[in-house]
């Protein structure tokens, strides 16, 4: 069981991140706390020793992301209009990334995920399809598609 | 575009009551699992098994522990069966010829196949004298009733009723339960008698002794309940001598 101070750490480092991962896997703020929870459970009882701070970052992606699907699994899940969960979010946002994120939230799923982690987490194709348990190719082919379809709700200003 | 999506996201940043919860959901946690926390499987286990150990050893013990016992007095020598309320055989006691006795394997048999198994293979034993010493004086009596049914020949039978002392005591003089009883009933009549004199007779020297005291009681006479069944179960013996025929009195 990993320490306090070592959870603690854990935790200031890493829940924006997890609050992103939340905001587009997720429909509402009640399941991002629980997410929350189990994904820090999970770390707290892990004895998994990393090899590095990408290695533990790319742990967290993966916990995050098993345990927004099966909080879809949830039989008692409500669902949520996109805009509701923009709403939902407590902070300021500009009126910019309020429009961009909720053309992001629109999409299905599987596009948000690999938008969320190209364009802001950085990860290539490869590393992606890692992450995620997908095809090389398929990471490719998903990408392609969310910038068109990105392009086509945003108006001319994408620079692929 | 990706400079936009990137700066979207970057204003996404988790609340500051998020982290609080979730560090408080943790300490809450941590906490309640340090406390001694044993699995109910466990806890089901370890019930079921002290209850299986303690049913184990008391039907051990029930299983183990004589309720009646019947002695066998010969000449020379006695043996004395601890009979469980199951009827089985849990405990052999010599006073003399232990060897022959040693190499029957009575333990767990029934008392009557234990009885025929003594008379069967020693010499000792077939003028004998059986005694039923029991706490219950109906499960006695039915016990010495099937003994005589055996029609063991040149074997009397007798009944007693009995406690833990008499046994003890018997046992602390070396003679048999059935042997020490014959001579408690003597010492009635005659009380110079010692318990060492009396381990010299044999107990048909005994009981013969006890019958003439017996016939010597005028019939009105008061007699002790005791008195009264030991020599009516005497009388009845031979009496039930003299009708089956096969007993030597």
């Amino acid at each position: 069981m990993r320490s306090e101070e070592e959870t603690n750490a854990a935790i200031e480092k890493y829940s924006d991140m997890i609050r992103r991962i939340c905001m587009v896997n997720l429909k509402n703020y009640a399941d991002t706390e629980d997410v929350f929870q189990t994904v820090f459970m999970k770390y707290v009882l892990s004895s998994k020793a990393f090899e590095s701070e990408e290695h533990e970052k790319s742990w967290f992606i993966r916990v995050t992301i098993n345990a927004c699907k099966d909080i879809f699994k949830s039989f008692f899940r409500t669902k949520t209009d996109p805009l509701d969960i923009i709403s939902d979010y407590k902070s300021e946002l500009s009126t910019e990334s309020g429009e961009i994120l909720r053309v992001i939230l629109t999409l299905p799923e599987k596009y948000r995920q690999v938008i969320y982690l190209h364009y802001y987490e950085g990860y290539t194709a490869p590393e992606i399809g890692g992450i995620l348990g997908k095809n090389e190719n398929t990471v490719y082919t998903l990408l392609a598609r969310a910038r068109k379809l990105l392009k086509d709700e945003l108006a001319g200003d994408y620079n692929g | 575009m990706d400079k936009r999506i990137k700066s979207a996201f970057n204003e996404i940043k988790a609340e500051q009551e998020l982290k609080t919860s979730t560090k408080y959901y943790l300490y809450e946690k941590r906490n309640s699992s340090t406390k001694p926390h044993i699995n109910l499987k466990k806890k089901a286990f370890a019930f079921t098994a002290a209850c299986m150990v303690i049913l184990i050893s008391s039907s051990f013990f029930i299983y183990s522990l004589p309720v009646n016992a019947i002695s066998l007095d010969g000449n020379d020598s006695s043996v004395e069966l601890g009979i469980n309320t199951f009827n089985k055989v849990v405990k052999v006691t010599c006073f003399g010829n232990e060897e022959e006795i040693s190499c029957l394997a009575l333990r767990n048999m029934n008392y009557k196949d234990a009885v025929a198994t003594i008379l069967e293979n020693t010499a000792e034993y077939q003028s004998s004298t059986l005694t039923v010493s029991c706490k219950n004086i109906e499960k006695g009596n039915k016990i010495a009733e099937e003994m005589r049914r055996q029609q063991y020949s040149d074997t009397e039978v007798h009944c007693h009723g009995e406690n833990r002392s008499i046994s003890a005591e018997a046992h602390s003089h070396g003679i048999s339960t059935g042997k020490y009883q014959a001579y408690l009933t003597l010492k009635e009549y005659e009380p110079e008698l010692t318990v060492e004199e009396a381990k010299n007779l044999t107990m048909k020297e005994l009981r013969n002794r006890i019958s003439l005291h017996c016939s010597d009681i005028p019939a009105k006479e008061e007699t002790t309940s005791e008195e009264t069944t030991l020599c009516n179960n005497t009388h009845n013996n031979q009496t039930g001598n003299q009708h089956h025929g096969n007993y030597r009195h």
